[in-house]
């Protein structure tokens, strides 16, 4: 009997793994676990493949075996997309602010590992194609079927209606005095009337299932695509055998991308066809992240519905995190941005009663119920966890002293934001993220994220692998085909970046040169720096990555009636002339000194040998507020028609946008008679200004300027 | 036999209340009170359907912005004053929390910011771009007040712009205090050009007394980039000052800010 039992389950194992293994897509997930890269961890079946050709498909994409180069161009898209809204608010290094700007920093980092594991684009051949999505390309049949199946719920429905009436009448009628056999069949109509209700109803569920149930998600998502799904430029079908870009879908087809935008919530991503671009839509994303942070961090004193942000000596930055993180995920309220902390509070709640209880049970004064609590969590609290502790302990003010699965527990977070506080503490106390995973631990990137991860522990401003990575271009070489040992190099100056490989660029050495060359003598001619590497420091296994261009880079003075002065003090002295005095042109500046005195940068422009007072006159010199000089890099556009920095005046109110092409809105308008400094011009049918306010906003506007 | 009466005495009473019961038949209640409603939405929906034509609706809350089309859009005089009823109809039911009653408001329904403001936000943007073009924009002051009374962003953005577009800046300077911090830079540039310090300075003390860090830090950056009179600038020191010495990185980087004000207008922290 044992025997033909072993043999019967024998024989079942062996049909189960025969039908198993004979599934194509669960042989080919099997079979590649060994060599799989990130992205499929996801199944092939949230890829949607798209058209080679089409022109907003941008960068940076993922490739079997090239995850570590991927990986450290979507670290540096995310640091800098962060650095440019949170810098110009929250760090003032010199005075020790840089506490809010680097946790923004690491918010940027470590919430697309949450919402994606770091996925957008992908390129894979054919058999990761998934024939699934096929629906998306063959949508118009779809939709023929579902819509005859939408008229057979129609029809149900009109008759449930109409049962419904008659079943009103009926009550009605029973209401009356009536003999008692018209109201047994009174009672007898309204228990088939009923009856008929309920089946139909059940049909009309089934019917329901059918349109937006099981393989027809994808259908019932797709039709909120509006203007992007339908059409074939973009989606392509698996029926062709070479290489497919494919951009990554939540599994229930409603949210796509590294940041997961979700196209009714967001529909600006879609109808820009931003969402196909890795580059603009971590930029949409990260602004979309700091429009809560900022608020967050900014008002949590003031607004009584952010006081989960106030810890016991300021800001509680972990918090800011979390919260930063509700507000993206459940909407930008402020009400929700403290969502979370219920279950903190509860938490403790349990943490104090099983402290107590283990008190009393040493005492031998221990009640059944406090045994209860005991026998409960003891295990629970017992078990070992460290890193979840020390989150804990910030939380808590140190009350809480013990270990702790927080998994266990009845109060347990709210799913979302429960998954979000894992991923956090995985990124932030175990450091095993995707990033930490993936990130070359060789390469600047990755010393840059653990340079960001201890500054935020630490309340430190540890910069030196952060700065190269602010000033490593990551724009205009994403989609190179890397060859394996390949140093990255600029077409045009490689030889330039070439003697760069390996060493920590000049300008990095700048700031974290312990004893800087400062000229601070007046009046001297305009002395541009020359930093000499002292000693290689840092071996990225890729070689230095390309530099963004010193002569790109474009400062000018924003704001009106600028101050000059000779030396860099507020005295009233020492002024040697303002902007008002410039015929309103628009003053461009070289930095002669990177380093900022007393809060002055020493600038040179053709513009002050204008100026009536020969101190600053003579060498085109002046000092000016460093917070009056604004960089601004020009952006290489295929229709770029012109480049010259001058004034324009808004004919219209318009918005400003975060690009050409209908960009994202950046927060701020502009109204008639504003004045801007216009960077360049573009043509995207109708004109784009690229443009600078006075208060030194950059972004871009749709016609309506005219320029001086 | 008393026991055995008083047995059939209560059955008799049990069967007397179950014949006469008002509500014989499951459901029959949740039936009348969804009939009802229903009936309420019809009436609803018949009200804001019979004041607007629909397929401009549509046509409004499809488009893209930034494009020219306010121009060629094709949309007739009465066309335009559909839309603006769209703008005074969801302007209503944002101020009174009531557009969940329209069911036909589904489709603006904005989940990222739980409410209704898609949709007044497109129609605003286009009237503002037609108000370019044409001087068949005729929206009243009271419809423009209540738009700037939504707490929304862009909803105020784009109302802040239609009121330049139709010459009523006016009405922005005298409804500063409702646009909400996102926006200060916006309505400070703009009262800026109107020339009336005590309009200025009136709208720079509502939002400086709001105390939020974010509202601090961009009248400091207004102050700085603009070049207001200096006994404006003076006039906020007493507020500004003291945050140079604040542990709290958000508001010492408002005193830091702070400083460039300073720089600018000659201006001394005691």
């Amino acid at each position: 009997m044992k025997f033909k039992t072993t043999l019967i389950i024998a024989v079942l194992s062996i049909c189960t793994s025969i039908v198993y293994f004979s599934n194509v897509e669960n042989f080919r997930g099997l079979a590649s676990v060994s060599t799989r890269t990130f992205p499929d961890y996801f199944p092939d079946s949230i890829y949607f493949s798209l058209n080679d050709k089409h022109e907003a498909i941008e960068g940076p994409i993922e490739r079997r075996d090239d995850e570590g180069r991927y990986m450290k161009r979507v670290f540096g898209l995310l640091i800098q997309a962060a650095d440019k809204l949170a810098k110009k608010d929250w760090y003032y290094p010199n005075d020790n602010v840089y506490q809010t700007y680097n946790t923004f920093l690491l918010t940027a980092a470590m919430v697309p590992y949450h919402e994606s594991r770091y996925v957008h684009l992908r390129q894979r051949d054919s058999e990761q194609c998934s024939v699934k999505t096929n629906g998306v390309v063959a949508h118009k049949t779809k939709e023929e079927a579902i819509t005859a199946i939408k008229a057979e719920k129609d029809l149900l429905q009109k008759e449930v209606d109409s049962y419904r009436y008659d079943l009103n009448f009926v009550n009605e009628e029973y209401k009356k005095k009536m003999s008692r056999e018209d109201n047994r069949r009174n009672r007898a109509e309204a228990a088939r009337l009923n009856s008929l209700i309920k089946a139909k109803d059940k049909s009309i569920k089934e019917l329901n299932k059918l349109i937006t149930g099981g393989s027809n998600a994808l259908w019932s998502a797709s039709s909120k695509f509006k203007g992007l799904i339908n059409r074939s430029d973009i989606f392509v079908p698996c029926d062709s055998a070479g290489e497919f870009k494919q951009l990554l879908f939540s599994y229930d087809y409603n949210d796509v991308g590294i940041m997961m935008f979700n196209m009714k919530a967001n529909p600006g991503p879609f109808e820009r066809g931003s969402i196909l671009s890795t580059n603009l839509i971590i930029s949409e994303g990260v602004s979309l992240l700091y429009k809560s942070f900022n608020r967050n961090a900014s008002d949590y004193k003031t607004n009584k519905y952010l006081s989960c942000f106030q810890g016991k000596n300021g800001l509680n930055h972990l918090n800011l995190v979390r919260g930063t993180w509700s507000n993206y995920n459940g909407g930008h309220f402020d009400q929700r941005a403290c969502r979370f902390i219920g279950s903190m509070s509860c938490l403790k709640h349990i943490y104090n009663n099983y402290t107590s209880a283990v008190g009393k049970m040493s005492s031998g004064s221990a009640s059944a119920e406090d045994k209860k609590i005991y026998n409960e969590y003891n295990y629970t609290f017992q078990s070992n966890d460290k890193a979840l502790i020390k989150l804990i302990t910030e939380y808590e003010t140190n009350s809480l002293d013990a270990n702790i699965d927080l998994n266990s527990f009845a109060c347990r977070f709210k799913e979302n934001d429960w998954h979000f506080f894992n991923n956090l503490v995985s990124f932030f106390y175990n450091e095993n993220s995707y990033m930490h995973k993936f990130l070359p631990e060789s390469s600047i990137e990755r010393k840059a994220l653990d340079e960001l991860i201890t500054n935020v522990k630490n309340k430190t401003n540890k910069r030196q692998y952060l700065d190269q990575v602010l000033v490593t271009n990551y724009q205009d070489y994403l989609d190179e085909k890397y060859e394996e040992g390949q140093a990255l190099t600029p077409d045009n100056n490689s030889d330039e970046n070439n003697s760069e490989e390996n060493e920590i660029r000049p300008e990095v050495i700048a700031k974290h040169d312990p004893e800087p060359e400062v000229n601070d003598v007046v009046n001297e001619a305009p002395i541009v720096q020359e930093y000499e590497p002292e000693a290689t420091i840092v071996v990225d296994e890729e070689g230095a990555l390309p530099a963004k261009s010193e002569e790109s880079k474009v400062y000018i003075l924003k704001g009106r009636n600028i101050n000059l002065r000779y030396s860099p003090e507020i005295v009233s002295y020492n002024r040697c002339g303002n902007t008002s005095d410039l015929g309103g042109k628009v003053v461009t500046v070289e930095i002669v000194d990177k380093e900022v005195i007393n809060g002055f940068y020493k600038v040179h422009s053709d513009l002050f040998n204008e100026l009536s007072s020969a101190d600053c006159a003579k060498d085109s010199v002046a000092y000016v507020w460093a917070d009056f000089v604004v960089e601004k890099e020009s952006t290489k556009a295929e229709e770029k028609v012109e480049e010259n920095l001058q004034y324009g005046t808004i004919s219209s109110g318009v918005k400003i946008r975060t690009t050409y092409k209908r960009g994202a809105w950046t927060g701020r308008v502009l109204s008639r008679g504003d004045r801007v400094v216009v960077i360049e011009k573009v043509v995207w049918g109708d004109p784009w200004y690229h443009i600078v306010t006075e208060d030194g906003f950059e972004g871009w506007v749709w016609q309506n300027v005219a320029l001086e | 036999m008393k026991k055995f009466f008083s047995l059939v005495l209560i059955l008799g009473i049990t069967a007397l209340l179950y014949m006469k019961r008002d509500i014989p038949i499951p459901q029959d209640t949740d039936l009348r009170t969804l009939e009802m409603k229903e009936s309420e939405n019809k009436k609803i929906q018949d009200h804001v359907s019979s004041e607007v034509d629909q397929s401009i609706v549509a046509k409004i809350n499809d488009r893209v912005d930034d494009q020219s089309s306010a121009k060629s859009d094709g949309l007739s005089t009465d066309d335009i004053a559909d839309v603006v009823k769209v703008v005074d109809n969801l302007s209503d039911c944002l101020l009174k929390k009531t557009c969940q009653d329209f069911k036909e408001n589904e489709r603006y329904y904005d989940p990222n910011e739980g409410s209704y403001h898609r949709s007044l936000v497109k129609s605003l943007s286009f009237l503002r771009e037609r108000a370019q073009y044409n001087d068949d924009v005729t929206i009243t002051p009271e419809q423009l007040q209540k738009v700037m009374a939504i707490s929304n962003d862009e909803v105020q953005a784009e109302g802040l712009l239609l009121a330049d577009a139709l010459n009523s800046s006016q009405l922005v300077a005298e409804r500063c205090g409702d646009f909400t911090n996102s926006n200060i830079l916006n309505v400070l540039t703009l009262i800026d050009k109107r020339k009336d310090n005590t309009q200025l300075m009136n709208c720079l003390n509502k939002f400086i007394q709001r105390g939020s860090s974010m509202a601090l830090y961009d009248v400091a950056e207004f102050l700085s980039s603009s070049a207001v009179d200096v006994q404006i600038a003076a006039q906020t020191k007493k507020t500004y000052c003291p945050l140079l010495a604040s542990k709290d990185e958000s508001y010492k980087r408002v005193g830091l800010k702070y400083r460039s004000v300073m720089e600018k207008y000659d201006l001394t922290c005691p």
